[in-house]
């Protein structure tokens, strides 16, 4: 297990140093200077020459990129172009509300599909198993900025129980914090949700049909502990692989979520620097997104075994 | 009875309902979060929003654009325009508890002047020659040359204190320590969530300010920073949609404040690339265009059209503008003297942003009336402007922001020299105009100047002027004491909060 764990690890690291490779040259290759979008139309060709040697980026690429990357292998991603705030900080400082929205919104889509998943591929073609359908079409289609705004607008401004927008953190109150993450959380969890419902409720179809459920209910085991502890674990298989792709979409979704709700989140973080060209904000989190996407995988891989012991780790 | 009429008595002398009240938070809700905390370093406008409650500023603007007394109590203006000698206040004190003095405004503009800080304050004040100390109290600031504007340019980030024991102990952290001598100082920056700020005890303004605290939230997004306006999460919203401020009139419980801002929006049209290096094609776009019907339709009737760089705000406003139409034959007959009687085509590059985007739409509806086939690429705001810098555009849209004096708004950009001219235009007698006007004290003279300039610029149309903002704020019934001013600043000193 941890040899594998070894060498899956060592094996991302060719992908990481093609990643920041990839995402150093994706933002130097776009238009727009850097230093005139910081010191503003007025600025003076001098304090614009100024600005760019103070940050280097007078010199050539390839040397700004080898510079960048020894320091980033040593954790430190450079400082913020705009408020000099260390990036890793930014990062740090912001990482505790995407990681708090992503888990509620994982919490979310769970409670809701597993549930409607197993119930509609137990009782399939019933009037559940249709609204099932139903929800998962709409809820996959649906887009997310619109669903926001709708909940939104029923939630925060016609029945006014929730807040429209704004982060409360954990340790500031926990009520506050539940109440200013329901909203967004269903804004990104419904998609996923409704995506886990399909893929469960046709694994569960799938495994329903096995000749070992037929066993288990031949030997007069109630069904709920068929359903339960025989399909439900198989059937998990798919629905783990569909969540292990989906948490690098759930990780793109915080952008437009965080945005939607105000939320100070890395996604955030991101497309604010990405507008201001604040590179070394753009590098560092797009490099930190990817890691924390193939850690993802990896956690996946490992529930695989769990979940079915015939899959082997090496 | 009696009880009752004593009652009565007793609210008839309680009640002057515009008693101040102290204490309170206020949350005011941002189109974005501050950069940076240090106003001598600061190049985003949202920036001075905060820094008006936290830094003392030499001067401030009244309601009318004045230039009023704030740390400088008076000021005295010598030797034909190059000598300023500035009054200080008394008794100020910066937060950290140091005393404001001559010295320090001293300090303040050798930190702004040094090359090695490459402030963006430096070319605001560069016909600053040099500043002397005269007493603890009385400040000597030698110009190179007459400059009008100079005092205005103080009621901005350039005439913002910042206390050099600060600057001395934090160094580039200073910009995270901030202290001034305003009415409120720095409490905490969770970046992208909230700034606060709370109320400086030492104030020098005696029983100012009245909130205990402020806390400006950073809300990118116009519909959901309104949404947090309507519910109750914010109580004063800058930055509005024009879209939403009829609904917002009659949203109970909101107040609205609507005023002309400084702001200009206009096509840059190069007057050194073909077709535009000839005249007559320039004015056939001036009269095509009709300003009235993109302030109606893209602005929903608020603002003003524009004919000109200068804003219903400013004294210098040609009132005959008003009168000024559209004018389709004569737009035609320019396109005939220019020698495209039928027409012609060009590229105009605009921001991909949807107000921007709808106002580039009705006018290329308009000029096709006049055989004019305009074609909009849009770009992100980024490539925008270094598209713009590179002179790298036929024709490209893009407003400007203003400035209180009326220099701010037009020599920078008509001017053959103006570091924004980025069109190209020369001409001597606008130049000759806009410098004189820059260096004339006399009011009279000085608006006589400006209407020659923009007479001259609507001649020789190097831009099409399109549209003058208009300054929009709303808040909470039970904010009181706001003075809305066409600068935008939301100055909380006078600010107080009703009892609900």
């Amino acid at each position: 297990m941890l040899k594998f764990v070894g060498r899956r690890l060592l094996a991302t690291i060719p992908l990481l140093f093609f990643v920041s490779l990839v995402v150093f040259a994706l933002v130097h290759a776009l238009p727009g200077d850097p230093a005139v979008l910081f010191l503003g139309e007025e600025a003076t060709p001098e304090t614009l020459a100024k600005f760019r040697e103070r940050l280097g980026f007078h010199r050539p690429l390839i040397v700004q990129y080898v510079e960048w990357l020894g320091r980033a292998v040593r954790a430190d991603l450079g400082r913020s172009l705009r408020t000099n705030q260390p990036v890793t900080d930014a990062i740090v400082q912001r990482l505790p509300v995407t990681l708090e929205l992503m888990a509620a919104a994982l919490l979310v889509s769970l409670a809701v599909a597993i549930p409607l998943g197993i119930v509609s591929a137990v009782k399939r073609n019933s009037g559940v198993d249709v609204a099932s359908t139903a929800f998962a079409l709409v809820g996959f289609s649906t887009p997310g900025f619109w669903l926001g705004l709708m909940l939104i607008y029923v939630f925060a401004l016609v029945l006014r129980w929730l807040p429209s927008s704004g982060f409360v953190p954990l340790p500031v109150s926990i009520p506050e914090n539940v109440r200013s993450l329901i909203l967004p959380s269903i804004t990104l969890g419904t998609a996923l949700a409704a995506l886990v419902t399909r893929q469960l409720r046709s694994g569960m179809l799938e495994v329903l049909r096995q000749d070992y459920v037929r066993t288990a209910r031949a030997k007069g085991l109630p069904g709920g502990a068929v359903v339960g502890k025989h399909a439900l674990k198989n059937a998990l298989i798919a629905v783990v692989t569909v969540i292990g792709l989906q948490i690098g979409g759930l990780l793109g979704n915080t952008i437009i979520t965080e945005t939607l709700f105000a939320l100070p989140g890395v996604g955030r973080l991101m497309i604010d620097a990405i507008f201001s060209r604040d590179f070394f904000i753009v590098q560092g989190v797009i490099l930190f997104l990817a890691v924390g996407y193939v850690i993802s995988n990896l956690v996946v891989d490992i529930l695989y075994s769990y979940l079915d012991p015939r899959i082997r780790l090496s | 009875m009696r009880r009752l009429a004593l009652l009565l008595l007793a609210l008839c002398t309680v009640a002057p309902a515009e008693a101040q009240v102290r204490g309170g938070t206020i949350r005011i809700g941002m189109d974005a979060d501050n950069t940076t905390m240090d106003p001598h370093r600061s190049t985003a406008a949202v920036d001075r929003q905060v820094y008006n409650n936290v830094y003392g500023k030499l001067v401030d603007l009244d309601g009318k654009f004045n230039v009023v007394p704030q740390l400088a109590q008076s000021w005295e203006i010598k030797n034909g325009g190059l000598t300023y000698v500035f009054k200080l206040r008394r008794g100020v004190k910066f937060h950290d508890g140091t005393d404001f003095n001559a010295d320090t405004v001293k300090w303040n503009f050798d930190r702004m002047r040094d090359p090695e800080l490459a402030s963006p304050r430096r070319s605001e004040i560069a016909p600053v020659k040099d500043v002397k100390v005269v007493d603890p109290h009385t400040v000597e600031v030698t110009l190179s040359a007459p400059y009008s504007p100079f005092l205005t340019v103080l009621t901005d980030r350039a005439g913002m204190m910042v206390s050099k024991a600060a600057v001395e102990k934090y160094k580039d952290d200073f910009a995270r320590n901030p202290v001034g001598t305003g009415p409120f100082r720095f409490g905490e920056w969770v970046k992208d969530d909230h700034l606060t700020l709370k109320r400086f005890d030492g104030y020098w303004e005696q029983g100012r300010p009245y909130l205990d605290e402020i806390i400006y939230k950073p809300i990118p997004d116009s519909s959901v920073r309104y949404t947090a306006m309507r519910t109750g999460q914010i109580d004063v919203m800058h930055q509005i949609h024009p879209k939403d401020v009829s609904p917002a009139k009659s949203e109970r419980g909101l107040k609205v404040s609507e005023i002309p801002s400084l702001w200009w929006q206009a096509m840059h049209l190069n007057n050194q690339v073909a077709p535009f290096t000839n005249k007559a094609l320039r004015q056939a776009i001036w009269y095509a265009v009709d300003r009235s019907v993109i302030q109606r339709v893209v602005y929903y009737g608020q603002g003003a059209p524009a004919w000109g760089p200068f804003p219903p705000s400013q004294w210098a406003q040609d009132r005959e503008f008003a009168d000024w139409k559209r004018d389709v034959a004569k737009a035609k007959a320019k396109l005939a003297e220019g020698g495209q009687p039928n027409g012609f085509a060009f590229t105009i590059k605009g921001w991909n942003q949807p107000t921007q985007v709808q106002e580039l739409q009705v006018v290329q509806a308009q000029l096709k009336d006049v055989g004019v086939d305009m074609k909009v690429e849009l770009l992100e705001f980024g490539k925008l402007l270094a598209d713009l810098n590179s002179h790298n555009f036929v024709a490209l849209r893009l407003g400007w922001s203003g400035r209180p004096d009326p220099d701010g708004n037009a020599h920078a950009f008509l001017h053959s020299k103006g570091g924004l001219n980025r069109v190209r235009y020369s001409n001597p007698k606008m130049d000759d105009l806009l410098d004189r006007a820059r260096s004339e004290s006399e009011l009279g003279k000085r608006k006589a100047l400006y209407t020659e300039v923009t007479r001259l610029a609507a001649e020789e149309a190097p831009y099409i002027w399109l549209h003058h903002d208009a300054e929009v704020k709303v808040w909470s019934e039970a904010v009181r004491g706001f003075e809305h001013i066409g600068d935008g600043m939301l100055r909380m000193k006078g600010v107080w909060l009703e009892k609900k």
